[in-house]
Formats: structure tokens, C-alpha cells, sequence
């Protein structure tokens, strides 16, 4: 009995666990309405239309603890589809375009590190300017949607790998790399450093590296949400990712990731995008009327933080 | 074994340091001592790495040392606390200590079994053991400070440089970084202690530095000059001390103004009642979190609802903003916190209850900050460059100009120098003489000794796990008596 409340207590105080239960809470809910929703096949698809946006939140969240943010992600995963389908189409061999989309999206997030915690530049500011460079860049690359990917990415993307779908693979590599680096001395010199970057500075800490690393590692998510969603899509569109950035954000802050830095952990960003996912997939299978659809959603978006809010309340007097 | 050769630092248009020189020996332990923007802690700033002066350069241990950053200070054996402190409520107790010297094991990762050994031990040397998993933000404000001196303690730097390290401190921890100090320069360490307290200058340093306008008035043994001496030299004239007007018994009172009947100390389980009179000092005094700050900031509506009379008519107080509109003023000693609007200019800082919460159009600026005598340059300069003291004048003033009728002080005058500190003493003393009335908490007895001196209409109040264990009045103010009554007696019997 006490240790059963000793469990919840430590359970309300993860930052993880509105997200986790407003996921869990839509998933039931979405099981009376659509009657497949808990079949394996549904929930495999669900979960790779989801991935991209589950790796981009997974980037924008480690630069929102290191107390910035970044908005550009969404127009890099863009950069990083329309790249991937034209070095396809030019006859590279799909593993090395793997490994130039990635090298390109961490350019990109290297170019806003640098802009942000060398030259200090607004990272607001600065990531709204490079989204809209990124997204120029994506046009220029490929100005009408098209093309086609390798058999083996797609077949890849929707088989399964070890009994799991391996979709998943894409958003559990950056995953377990936040989850390492968080281990090392630097994962709480990026805490610090997103919380006071004055108190972290005289503290000794690398504020400028951490940045820099936030950012490089958000463009590596990119990257990785670039792979997903051409594996998943087998085409180019330079606009792809126009709406994740905000998606991702949005469900970073869903999630438990303080928008002021410092606090929350990645996990929740995970179960924020699959909130946020599963929001859209209901609303579509509802048979809803399109024009009342994006109604729909912001509704149940709205209820879902209020009950996450009055969740989070309960839990005790939020630190500041 | 630190040798700092005319440094000189400006700030805009303010010399903050003017070719200063400084040598101190390895093993010694020097006390810097100086106003409110004498440069004491630009100073250390410089040599800790946070501030680049204009001119000048460092040596140590007769080696010229390139300090451009705290990491460079910290590879040349160079550590210093700040007057901010760098503890961050986001981390645990472990991390916080450990950040600047985490363990690592297999080179990369945090060894966190081994931090946390430190770290017990570290806290149990500093009386924290209690607080190993406690959460950064439920911190009391002294254990605050004990943090950030172990923090810099657990470096073992051979250079460690104390910011106001005591200004929020209590008698028995100071009597701890005494220690441990002790120990420090036992191993061949060199310290550099900045304090407003001239006791503890005494009782730990070997030798004082006094700064006086960003130039070193000159250093001193500390056997060779008493304290009225180096007060001399430190305002650059002749300071007498004890100004205190000797006051005689007196239970004058006065009409009440605001009586609390039940001021709740949750922490023991117990409640204080207390009656102001119009024009009362009641100066509030204790060992650490025996309920002193409770009371003010209960009476301000920060600790929830409180039931009180003013002026005879019955209110309940819910919140900050009804206290103010029943005109209370509630100054905190934790100007970062709760004080100043950082990134905002003196004026405005100045301005901010009037104009936001009274609605009231503001008196002249320049004329407040003229009465409070604030050192600055300019109205539309940013607050956070003015010195702590004088950023807590102008956090005075902006309350002083409201004409308060009860002034809630939670040791306001921490990280004040002793000059500052009797002007700020005088300009509240004023404000009674004016028809206000002042509670206010200190952690430093003397330092409501002097206050209450000002005034015939004054006691002390003496609080001991929260309860009232006795009220001083008139000569029966001393330290001695307010330190005798807030240490418990073996017996149990308090006078």
C-alpha cells in the first residue's frame, strides 16, 4: 500500500507522464470509435506516419533544454527528402546517400549552432531566417514533387526487425544517443547550461559546445526524419516538412520539456508526437466532415493539455 | 603565490577598478574589505575569469597566467563562489556540488556512485547531510550559499576566492566555512575572503586588504588595525563606531496599526501572534528557519491566506497584491529572486509598485534616487549594473516612495556593506519617524542591535522553533542577549 503510493508519487513526478497518459487515454478512446484501431496492422502504419515527426521532436527538444530553440527542423527533414531523392535518381547507391543526407542535415544544424551560441545570434530569430534559407534550398533542389527511392529503403522501412516494426529504428538510434550522452559529465552541463547560461559559465561549463552540440544533434534528427519519411513516402517534396517543426515543438512542451530550458527529458517528446499523431489519424478516420476536421483536433489538443495541466497541478507545487 | 599587477577595469563610464595591485602569499588567508562598488568583487571576478580587465595582468605562483574564461581560471588552480551563486534548482544536490569536478568512469561517462560519496561527505562536513536528496528549490537561502561554498570547496583548487559567501549565513555556519577554511590553508592554500562582517574578518583572515573607489587603500596584518581603523580607511575619513543613540527602557507601544493573531509556522506545528504599534522597529531575530521569514512573508500574503486587523478593521490578506493595497511593502534580501527586474533600467526598477500595482503616476526619479543616495550614472541605465548595494537601495526606494504603513524586511540588507547598511538603517528609521512600521528579520544580531537603536519604539523578538521565546526592549538590546536567547539552553529555560 505505501510502496504503492511511493510508486505514483515518483511516477507524477516524471515530466514524461501527462504525455504517456494522454496517449494512452486517446488510444482507448480511439478503440470504441474505429473498430481496427488496437490491430497490429493499424498501429504499424500509425507508427511509421509518425516516426519523422517523432525524430524531429526528439532534436527540437534537446536544443529546448539547452534554453534555445530551433524552428528550422521541419524545412532540414525537407532539405533532407528532395536531397535523398535526387542522389538516388543520379544512380548513387542508397548507402552512401544515407550517409550525405545525414552529413548535409548536420551542416545545417552546425550553421545554426554556430550563428547561435558563437556569434549569439536569437535562436528564434536566427532558425526562422535558416528555415526559410532551408526551405529556398529544398525548392531549388527539386521544385516539383516526384522521383522515387531504393526497394530496399522502403521495404526496409515497412518490414520488421526483430519482431518490431522497423520504423521504429529511426527514431530509437537518436534515442539511444541523447540517452548516452545524457550518462556522460555532459549531459548535466547541457541541463545547466540550458537553465542559466551565466550560472553554467561560471561553473566551468562549455555553454558555446553544448549549444553547438544541441544543434548539430537536431540537425542529425532531421536527418534521420528526412531517411524516415522518403523510406515511407518513396517520393520528394520540397514542402514536406513544412508543418512539423511546430508539430514538434508542440509536443516537446506536451511532453514536459520546460520552454525555458533545463527541465524534461526526451521520452515525453516521444509520447507528445504520438499524441499529436493519433490526434490527426482519429479525426481522419472519424468520418468527420473535412471542414470540421482541424476543429476536431485543436479541440481534443486543448482538452488533452488542460487535463495534462490539471495532472501536472496535482502532482505538487511545480518548481519554478 | 597570486599576483595581480595594476589592473584597472571601466564600466561604460564607471571605474570600477583603478590600477590595483594585490599580492597574496600561498597559506594565507586575505580578507578583502570595501563599500558597495569598491571593486572587491570585480576583483575576484578578474581573477576568477569572468571579467576581463582593460588593462593589467595576472601572475601565479610567479608565472604570467592568460585568464580569459572560469575554465581557464579553473586549469591555472583558480575557484571563486559568486555573489549570484551558481547553483541551479534544475539539478539535484549531487550534480550541483559535483559540476565542475563530476567523476567520470570508462573516461566519458558521469560516475555517479562516486559523485555521490563525495558529496555525502562534503555535506556532512558543511551540517547538510540532511539534504543529500533534497530538491535544489526547497533550499532555505543559507544552505543555498553552504552549497555554493561546497561546490567551490570540492574543486581542491589552490586558489579559492569566497564572494559574500557569509552574507546569508548564520552564526553556526559560519563557524563551519571557518573551519573548513582553516583546514583549506592547513594544506598550503591560498584564500581570498570578501565580507561585510568585520568579526569574521577577524576571526578567519590573516591579513586585509581595504579597497576604497576601485583603488587598494592598502593591506594590512589583520593584528594591526582595530575595526573602527580600517573603517577609517575604508571610507576614507574618520568613522566612529556605534553610532547607537543609547535608549532607555521604555514600553511606549503606541496605537496598534496590525494585529496578526495567528501567524502560522507550519514547519513546527505552531503559530506567533504580534501586534505592531504605528511607528514600531520590531526587529526579528533567530537561529536559521526557527519561523522568522515565515512571519513577514505571511503578513505579505506569500505563505496563503492570514486573517489580520488594520487599524482596527478586520481583513484577510490572500495574496501579495491586497497586502499592497493595504499599504505594506515587503523587501527581500534576495534581490535576484525577488527583487530586481533584471534587463530593466533604475528608473523603471524604481517605479514598478507605483506604476503597476498603485497606479499611481510616479514621483521624480532622480529625487528619490538623490534621498536614498544611490551611486549612478544614469536613470536609463540597466539596474543589474549598479552594485548589489546599491541595487538594493534603489529595491528601497521603491517602496519608501509609496509611503508604506508597514514595511515587511526579510534581511534586506544581505550583501551590504557596513556604510550602506546604516544609511539604508537610517533612511527606514526615517520612514517609522514618518508614521511607518517596520518588521524586519536579519540574520546578523548586530546588525538589529544597531536598527533598533534608532528608535525608542523598539523591541527584538526572539523566535525559537516557532514560537516567541523572548522580547528585548530598550538597553536590553545587545547581541549578547539576542545570541544567549536564540541558542536553546540545555535545561529547556529560556529567559
Amino acid at each position: 500500500m505505501n510502496r504503492a503510493r511511493l510508486l505514483l508519487g515518483s511516477l507524477r513526478k516524471m515530466s514524461a507522464m501527462p504525455a504517456i497518459l494522454l496517449f494512452f487515454a486517446l488510444l482507448v478512446a480511439n478503440s470504441f470509435i474505429m473498430a481496427n484501431s488496437l490491430s497490429r496492422s493499424f498501429l504499424v502504419s500509425y507508427l511509421n506516419n509518425t516516426t519523422p515527426v517523432m525524430c524531429i521532436a526528439i532534436g527540437t527538444s534537446v536544443v529546448i533544454i539547452c534554453g534555445e530553440i530551433d524552428i528550422s527542423l521541419g524545412a532540414m527533414l525537407s532539405v533532407g527528402n528532395v536531397l535523398l531523392i535526387k542522389l538516388l535518381g543520379a544512380g548513387v547507391p542508397y548507402q552512401a546517400a544515407v550517409v550525405l543526407v545525414l552529413a548535409a542535415s548536420m551542416a545545417m544544424g552546425l550553421l545554426n549552432g554556430f550563428l547561435i551560441a558563437a556569434m549569439r545570434g536569437s535562436s528564434l530569430l536566427t532558425t526562422f531566417a535558416t528555415s526559410t534559407i532551408y526551405s529556398g534550398l529544398a525548392l531549388l533542389i527539386m521544385p516539383v514533387p516526384g522521383g522515387s527511392v531504393a526497394r530496399e529503403m522502403s521495404r526496409f522501412y515497412n518490414g520488421s526487425l526483430l519482431g518490431l516494426p522497423a520504423a521504429a529504428l529511426f527514431f530509437m538510434i537518436p534515442y539511444a544517443i541523447w540517452k548516452i550522452y545524457k550518462r556522460t559529465t555532459h549531459g548535466m552541463r547541457l541541463y545547466a547550461a540550458g537553465y542559466d547560461r551565466n550560472k553554467a559559465y561560471v561553473s566551468g561549463v562549455n555553454v558555446t559546445g553544448e549549444k553547438i552540440f544541441a544543434f548539430v544533434f537536431a540537425g542529425f534528427c532531421a536527418g534521420m526524419g528526412a531517411l524516415a519519411i522518403t523510406s515511407s513516402l518513396g517520393a520528394g517534396d520540397a514542402l514536406i516538412g513544412a508543418a512539423m517543426s511546430m508539430m514538434a515543438i508542440s509536443a516537446a512542451v506536451i511532453g514536459g520539456v520546460s520552454l525555458s530550458g533545463g527541465y524534461g527529458d526526451v521520452t515525453g517528446s516521444l509520447f507528445g508526437s504520438l499524441f499529436l499523431g493519433l490526434i490527426t489519424v482519429s479525426v481522419l478516420s472519424s468520418n468527420v466532415s473535412p471542414f470540421v476536421q482541424q476543429l476536431a483536433s485543436g479541440l481534443i489538443l486543448l482538452f488533452g493539455m488542460l487535463g495534462a495541466m490539471a495532472f501536472g497541478m496535482k502532482s505538487g507545487k511545480k518548481r519554478n | 603565490m597570486l599576483h595581480l599587477e595594476n589592473v584597472s577595469k571601466t564600466y561604460g563610464h564607471v571605474r570600477a577598478l583603478e590600477d590595483v595591485s594585490l599580492t597574496v602569499n600561498q597559506g594565507e588567508i586575505r580578507g578583502i574589505l570595501g563599500g558597495n562598488g569598491s571593486g572587491k568583487s570585480t576583483l575576484v571576478k578578474i581573477a576568477g575569469g569572468t571579467v576581463v580587465p582593460d588593462t593589467g595582468s595576472l601572475h601565479i605562483a610567479g608565472r604570467k597566467a592568460a585568464i580569459k574564461s572560469p575554465r581557464d581560471a579553473k586549469r591555472n588552480g583558480i575557484v571563486m563562489t559568486s555573489q549570484e551563486l551558481s547553483v541551479m534548482p534544475n539539478l539535484t544536490v549531487c550534480e550541483n556540488l559535483m559540476l565542475c569536478r563530476f567523476p567520470v568512469r570508462a573516461g566519458v561517462f558521469a560516475d555517479r556512485r562516486k559523485a555521490r560519496q563525495t558529496c555525502r561527505e562534503m555535506l556532512r562536513d558543511l551540517g547538510l547531510e540532511h539534504r543529500c536528496d533534497a530538491a535544489v528549490g526547497s533550499l532555505p537561502k543559507n544552505e543555498l550559499y553552504m552549497l555554493e561554498f561546497g561546490k567551490a570547496l570540492v574543486q581542491d583548487s589552490d586558489i579559492l576566492m569566497l564572494d559574500e559567501i557569509t552574507s546569508a549565513l548564520y552564526s553556526e555556519n559560519v563557524d563551519i566555512v571557518r573551519k573548513k577554511l582553516k583546514e583549506y590553508k592547513a594544506k598550503g592554500k591560498t584564500v581570498l575572503f570578501i565580507s561585510h562582517r568585520m568579526d569574521e574578518l577577524y576571526s578567519i583572515c590573516d591579513s586585509v586588504t581595504v579597497m576604497r573607489n576601485g583603488e587598494a587603500a592598502g593591506t594590512f596584518g589583520i593584528d594591526e588595525k582595530n575595526e573602527s581603523e580600517l573603517l577609517s580607511l575604508m571610507v576614507g575619513g574618520d568613522y566612529e563606531l556605534g553610532g547607537r543613540i543609547e535608549s532607555t527602557l521604555c514600553e511606549k507601544g503606541g496605537r496598534p496599526i496590525v494585529k496578526a493573531d495567528r501567524i502560522p509556522i507550519p514547519r513546527y506545528g505552531k503559530s506567533v501572534s504580534l501586534e505592531i504599534a504605528h511607528g514600531e522597529i520590531i526587529g526579528v531575530a533567530g537561529l536559521q528557519g526557527h519561523g522568522q521569514a515565515e512571519i513577514v512573508r505571511t503578513l505579505h500574503g506569500l505563505l496563503g491566506d492570514v486573517d489580520m486587523n488594520v487599524e482596527g478593521i478586520p481583513v484577510t490578506i490572500r495574496n501579495p497584491r491586497q497586502a499592497v493595497e493595504k499599504g505594506f511593502a515587503f523587501i527581500s534580501g534576495d534581490r535576484e529572486g525577488e527583487g530586481v527586474f533584471k534587463e530593466h533600467s533604475i528608473a523603471d526598477n524604481l517605479v514598478a509598485v507605483e506604476d503597476l500595482v498603485k497606479r499611481k503616476r510616479p514621483g521624480a526619479v532622480a529625487d528619490v534616487l538623490a534621498a536614498i543616495k544611490v551611486k549612478y550614472a544614469n536613470i536609463h541605465q540597466n539596474l543589474t549594473s549598479l552594485s548589489g548595494g546599491n541595487q538594493q537601495k534603489v529595491i528601497v526606494g521603491r517602496w519608501t516612495s509609496t509611503n508604506p504603513l508597514l514595511i515587511l524586511a526579510d534581511d534586506p540588507t544581505k550583501g551590504i556593506d557596513v556604510l550602506a547598511r546604516s544609511e539604508l538603517h537610517a533612511l527606514f528609521a526615517g520612514m517609522t519617524k514618518r508614521g511607518s512600521s517596520l518588521v524586519m528579520v536579519s540574520s546578523d544580531e548586530q546588525e538589529l542591535v544597531s536598527l533598533c537603536g534608532h528608535s525608542d519604539n523598539s523591541r527584538v523578538i526572539v523566535l525559537y522553533e516557532g514560537a516567541i521565546v523572548c522580547t528585548l526592549r530598550g538597553a536590553d538590546i545587545t547581541r549578547d542577549n539576542i545570541v544567549a536567547a536564540t541558542i536553546p539552553q540545555k535545561n529547556g529555560a529560556l529567559s
